[in-house]
């Protein structure tokens, strides 16, 4: 017996230790979320689909606060299309993430109208949406301190063992992303008019084909994005955002949600939180795929969006003096 | 609680130092701490079925003693009876329920009806298909005076909820296991090696070539519309080595676990994608299903020693149960009844144990003979998995529809080329190309790799399992769940 387990563990040795050590190697590069299930709870967020997630800069918004006298650490809580739609999970979801004890929070929620649609048969069939089946679903420890090893194991989409391959991939060419501890996607990609002009066309034709003849507004996710201001107002203020998109891209989102703006605008001034609408100044920016802000241009936008939100900080602790 | 997971990574180390260390003072102990072990494994899929579990155990326990202990036929009949009308209630209520009230409600509005039934969202119980069946060969076994019943509640309990065959079998006989159970168990150096052996194999077979080839063709079969002939052709083929990667690769994860604690399950598979005909196939598969289907239904219907009407009925109905057995669904019927058309021919002309032996016994490659019958058979094979794996039997019948209709267009060619290359990528054809080549290497003993490197030095030994483990880690596929857990 005791040379069986002699044997065992000797033998077992390398593997444990192989898969412990893939724990501490998953960094930002490991996939677009890991990091941001490697964190604390946090008391200033930013929300929404892809184009916040790496269209919205943490640190450039924080240093255009700070220059107007507010002390904020946002994060970047925002994932995917298909992960972080206004719905039951995302807003469970940002319930965890939330530190419940803020009181004076910044919570910033990008919107568009793909983040309140689904591409469900009845779009309101929360059962069918297809983030039951992803991370912010599967991972029971939101909020853990580094390395997150539920989702290491239950949600990482690939081996364990590619850690190391992209490791040793980083060290030969620079990763294409990069996830930072405050929750900002930086997409590193050519932006040269060729290759810009491709990924334009590879998007458009997946939004015409894949999504704009599946998806419809879901009057669900309405109620739920309705959810998370009221959540989230009671810890701070909201200001919901619409980022610039390249047009063509904008043709499809005017499509889909006729009014969009509007909508939102009312929403806003129901629920007293800002909507700050930059979808007009789209022609601007660069973006790496017409969906998703350049990073340069999306340092722009954060700072531009750091200095209105500073404004309307001050606008509003002056009227607060006032009364 | 996955064999395939991190938690039943923790839970068997701890099972077996418990069991090996310190319940070792009595068989009893350890077979009261294999219950209980075998209780919470089971709870962690859902425990509120577990009181369904102790109540199908309690039923087949008391009706076995009843039936020993009556004194006329007719009593022993009542009991058999009470067992057999109890235990397929439950297993009717749970799988067969929805798809017995749709498939009556249909009929009603093929009649000109309106019907109104309520179908319930009714959860299946993990395993419950696998610990009936269990209980039901120790009451038949009973009845037909083949085995005594046991007195001791634990030990007959443990043969039914042994934690690795409780959820997708091996199915159990008691006159095989419970022997096992009440008598010492002795720890066995080359035995506990031979179990994590195997244990390792079927991991390699469940997450390395099941779970890759599942991706795929979950995407082949889910977009079935999308896709030429060819591509198709693929689909069912993927789906081939997944269903058998993840059943066998189960099956022997669980022969590998009960042989760490000192017992010996019944084999499921023998190699069956190298079966010559359809018949040697079906005494490859699923073996204990199989061989449970033949003693208690074929069997006592008369068997073979009948005259061919009633052979090709028995034939039929055998095929269909087990078709059913599967899930309540029109497609396992199908399949069921296909493989009953294929075997025809070889029961009609008494040919059905015509390749009983392995296939090249003794030789490196089969004869081109053997080779052709191989394919044949596989072939065979691919086209039932068809309707095993399609949602409905519209769903086959489309499938496989354009799947001939696409067959010889060069465009389908260059459509799967460009599926293989850039889906799939090479690395799952050679892994699977690599996976056959050890099965075929292996097939003259229980499992692939059990004698493979046997008499090596021990680093040479050591080095092929840890390529094993690296191949695990390197190439695990998104699909985790096991197939016939929903069985």
């Amino acid at each position: 017996m005791s040379r069986f387990i002699r044997n065992t563990v000797l033998f077992s040795i390398l593997p444990i230790c192989s898969i412990v050590l893939s724990f501490f190697l998953a960094d930002g590069t490991t996939d677009p979320f890991y990091l941001r299930f490697a964190t604390p709870k946090q008391a200033n967020l930013i929300l929404g689909t892809s184009r916040a997630a790496q269209g919205l800069q943490p640190t450039v918004i924080d240093s255009a606060l700070h220059q107007n006298g507010f002390s904020t650490s946002l994060f970047n809580y925002a994932f995917t299309l298909a992960h972080s739609p206004f719905g039951p999970v995302y807003f469970e979801a940002i319930k965890r993430k939330l530190d419940e004890s803020t009181k004076d929070g910044i919570y910033i929620i990008a919107v568009d109208p793909w983040s309140i649609s689904s591409k469900t048969k009845d779009p309101n069939d929360s059962a069918a949406f297809e983030e039951n089946k992803l991370c912010l679903a599967t991972t029971k420890k939101i909020n853990s301190t580094y390395p997150n090893v539920d989702y290491l194991i239950h949600s990482y989409a690939k081996p364990l063992f590619s850690i190391y391959i992209d490791q040793v991939k980083n060290v030969l060419r620079e990763p294409s992303t990069l996830l930072h501890k405050d929750g900002w996607l930086e997409v590193k990609v050519d932006m040269d008019s060729a290759s810009a002009k491709a990924r334009l066309q590879t998007r458009i034709n997946e939004y015409q084909l894949n999504f704009a003849p599946y998806y419809h507004f879901s009057s669900l996710r309405f109620s739920y994005l309705e959810k998370t201001i009221d959540l989230l107002s009671q810890h701070g203020t909201v200001y919901l955002v619409r980022l610039p998109i390249h047009e063509s891209l904008r043709n499809m989102d005017d499509h889909l949600v006729p009014g969009f703006d509007v909508l939102i605008s009312d929403l806003a001034k129901r629920k007293k939180a800002a909507y700050i609408n930059y979808i007009e100044d789209s022609d601007k920016y660069a973006y790496s795929d017409g969906n998703h802000l350049y990073q340069s241009s999306g340092r722009q936008v954060s700072m531009k969006l750091g200095e209105d939100i500073s404004q309307l900080q001050n606008a509003k602790n002056m009227t607060r003096n006032f009364h | 609680m996955f064999f395939n997971s991190i938690p039943f990574a923790i839970f068997l180390p701890v099972v077996f130092i418990v069991y090996w260390f310190v319940a070792k003072r009595s068989v009893q102990l350890q077979n009261q701490f294999l219950l209980i072990a075998s209780y919470f494994f089971y709870s962690c899929w859902d425990w509120r079925f577990l009181f369904l579990l102790v109540f199908s155990t309690f039923l087949d326990y008391m009706t076995g003693l009843k039936i020993y202990e009556a004194e006329s036929a007719r009593t022993k009949k009542t009991w058999l009876a009470i067992s057999v009308i109890v235990n397929l209630s439950f297993l009717g209520f749970f799988k067969y329920y929805n798809f017995f009230t749709n498939s009556f409600a249909s009929l009603l509005r093929a009649g000109g009806f309106k019907p109104h039934f309520e179908t319930l969202r009714i959860i299946l119980p993990v395993g419950i298909s696998f610990y009936t069946f269990h209980g039901l060969s120790y009451v038949f076994d009973i009845y037909n005076r083949k085995i005594i019943p046991t007195r001791n509640w634990v030990n007959y309990s443990l043969f039914v909820s042994f934690f690795p065959l409780l959820v997708a079998g091996p199915i159990e006989r008691a006159t095989h296991l419970l022997p096992q159970v009440e008598n010492k168990r002795k720890f066995d150096y080359s035995k506990a090696v031979d179990g994590w052996r195997q244990i390792l194999w079927g991991l390699f077979k469940k997450v390395v070539i099941a779970d890759n080839c599942a991706e795929f063709a979950n995407i082949i079969f889910n977009n079935s519309g999308d896709y030429s002939g060819t591509t198709l052709l693929l689909g069912a083929i993927l789906f081939a080595f997944q269903i058998y990667g993840d059943f066998s690769g189960y099956s022997d994860i669980a022969l590998g676990t009960a042989r760490l604690l000192g017992f010996e399950l019944l084999r499921n598979f023998a190699f069956p994608y190298f079966s010559r005909d359809i018949a040697e196939f079906w005494r490859r598969w699923h073996i204990s299903l199989s061989s449970w289907f033949k003693d208690y239904l074929y069997i006592p219907l008369g068997g073979s020693k009948v005259g061919t009407w009633k052979k090709v009925v028995n034939t039929f109905i055998i095929f269909l149960v087990s078709g059913f057995w599967h899930g309540a669904n029109s497609t396992f019927l199908a399949w069921g009844f296909l493989n009953a058309l294929y075997i025809m021919p070889l029961i009609l002309s008494n040919k059905n144990r015509h390749h009983v032996k392995i296939v090249a016994k003794g030789s490196s490659w089969p004869s081109l003979k053997d080779f052709r019958k191989i394919l044949f058979t596989f072939s065979l094979t691919v086209f039932a998995w068809i309707f095993f794996r399609a949602e409905s039997i519209t769903h086959a019948f489309r499938y496989i529809k354009s799947l001939f209709r696409g067959l010889f267009a060069i465009s389908a060619y260059e459509e799967t080329f460009n599926f293989l290359l850039y889906k799939v990528g090479l690395a799952l054809p050679v892994l699977i190309l690599l996976f056959l080549l050890v099965e075929w290497q292996g097939r003259e003993h229980n499992y692939a790799i059990e004698k493979v490197g046997i008499k090596y030095p021990k680093m040479l030994r050591w080095s092929f399992y840890y390529a094993l483990v690296i191949a695990i880690f390197l190439f695990t596929g998104k699909e985790a769940q096991f197939i016939y857990f929903q069985f």
